[in-house]
């Protein structure tokens, strides 16, 4: 289902309805309240802000983590299998300018910019935020609008995770040809 | 939020995508979010006492989170905002946890509604949940429509009965967002706090509100 808006009002009674669900220790109504921001990104940012100011009020905040640090604890404790290097050639602007022509994702009013890029190999930032993508914008001198380069970076965050997939089929493949390795022996010996 | 998920192109693509990389990026997003919402949660549940404990507790639910919401990657709607769904699966686990008779021993009411001022105890009872709807349709009916500025002139009488019954400083928070419309940023900004602050004190204003409002007039239509 898409993300639906809620009213200012509904929203402001959901946003009542959490807090009183927090301060009553009403684990039931914050769970329908989340049900209702997973359908609404402005209340589901709400509840984030109104969480850390809890925190605040406790005595629990958080310091922020550094993106890399949380990739890096992911990889090595749920995603083992991202540890498996295998070179993949990076994707490049052009690729992705390709991409968003092809499903018809340019902003009319980029259309004639975007063009520009289709023949550009520079790889894309490693960190696929908007200010690298607005920044390697810049370095371009690209006349773009700011909706495209939020389509760009949509599309380069997906683009980079099938490219990773990618890898990480790669990676099941090295693995399980390793002399040694159990289940290549089990084949080998089945054979 | 810092990132959120986008979508509209997540839906368009013919690109493979993993499910579980999916939910990683949103983990990775979210994660200091994550963190800190557990914390809450877990304080507020009254599953544990002390700081010491609540974080230990809190990263125990963090991680069995991120396990599970591995697990279900392929049950997650990438148009679905994920923290909300993250902090979903941690409300679970709190509750399991909650009815897990280890735990429920240790079960506290640890955090009173220390906000009220001056509350009585005829102010402090629970509504049942008629009383909840109709508190809200009455109050609802003040506050929302005096949001729309053409109707304030007519709404101004019940606006300040109903502002009387409050403290000072629910009349002032209350005011800023009913006849000024102040919200979010705007009416943190003029608070001095951060916005989920504002959002904390607001919502609390209008619980104070909601109690003192049946605790005075009572149910009309009973």
């Amino acid at each position: 289902m898409m993300n639906q808006p809620n009213s200012k009002a509904q929203i402001e009674r959901s946003i009542t309805r959490y807090v009183r669900a927090l301060d009553a220790s009403n684990l039931d109504e914050i769970a329908e309240v989340l049900q209702i921001a997973e359908e609404d990104a402005e209340l589901d940012r709400i509840i984030g802000e109104i969480n850390w100011a809890y925190a605040e009020e406790i005595g629990l905040s958080v310091n922020s983590v550094d993106s890399e640090k949380v990739r890096k604890l992911l990889q090595e404790n749920f995603l083992s299998v991202f540890s498996e290097s295998i070179e993949i050639s990076p994707i490049t602007v052009g690729e992705v300018t390709a991409h968003l022509i092809a499903n018809q994702l340019v902003p009319p009013a980029d259309q004639e910019n975007s063009l520009k890029l289709l023949h550009i190999n520079i790889p894309l930032p490693k960190w696929l935020s908007l200010p690298e993508i607005r920044s390697l914008s810049h370095q371009l001198s690209l006349n773009v609008s700011e909706r495209f380069l939020k389509v760009f970076r949509d599309a380069a965050i997906q683009m980079s995770m099938g490219r990773g997939q990618a890898q990480m089929t790669a990676a099941r493949r090295k693995t399980s040809c390793r002399p040694g390795n159990d289940r290549s022996n089990e084949e080998n010996n089945a054979k | 939020m810092s990132v959120t998920m986008e979508p509209s192109t997540t839906r368009n693509t013919s690109l493979p995508i993993s499910q579980k990389e999916v939910v990683s990026l949103a983990i990775e997003a979210h994660y200091s979010n994550l963190q800190t919402g557990i914390r809450v949660l877990v304080a507020r549940s009254g599953l544990v006492d002390g700081e010491t404990k609540i974080v230990e507790t809190a990263n125990e639910i963090l991680q069995n989170t991120i396990e599970v919401a591995l697990q279900a990657a392929d049950r997650f709607d990438p148009t679905r905002s994920s923290y909300s769904w993250l902090m979903g699966i941690a409300v679970n686990k709190v509750r399991e946890m909650r009815r897990d008779a280890k735990y429920e021993t240790k079960r506290v009411q640890v955090f009173e509604d220390k906000d009220v001022d001056n509350d009585g105890p005829n102010e402090r009872r629970e509504l049942n949940d008629n009383e909840d709807s109709t508190a809200e349709e009455r109050i609802d009916a003040v506050l929302y429509r005096t949001s729309n500025r053409s109707a304030l002139e007519d709404q101004q009488q019940p606006l300040n009965e109903m502002l009387a019954l409050v403290n000072e400083s629910d009349r002032k928070i209350l005011t800023l967002a009913i006849v000024d419309g102040l919200s979010g940023v705007d009416l943190a900004a003029t608070l001095g706090i951060r916005e989920g602050a504002a959002y904390v004190r607001l919502a609390r204003a209008k619980e104070h509100l909601r109690k003192k409002y049946f605790a005075t007039f009572g149910r009309k239509d009973s």
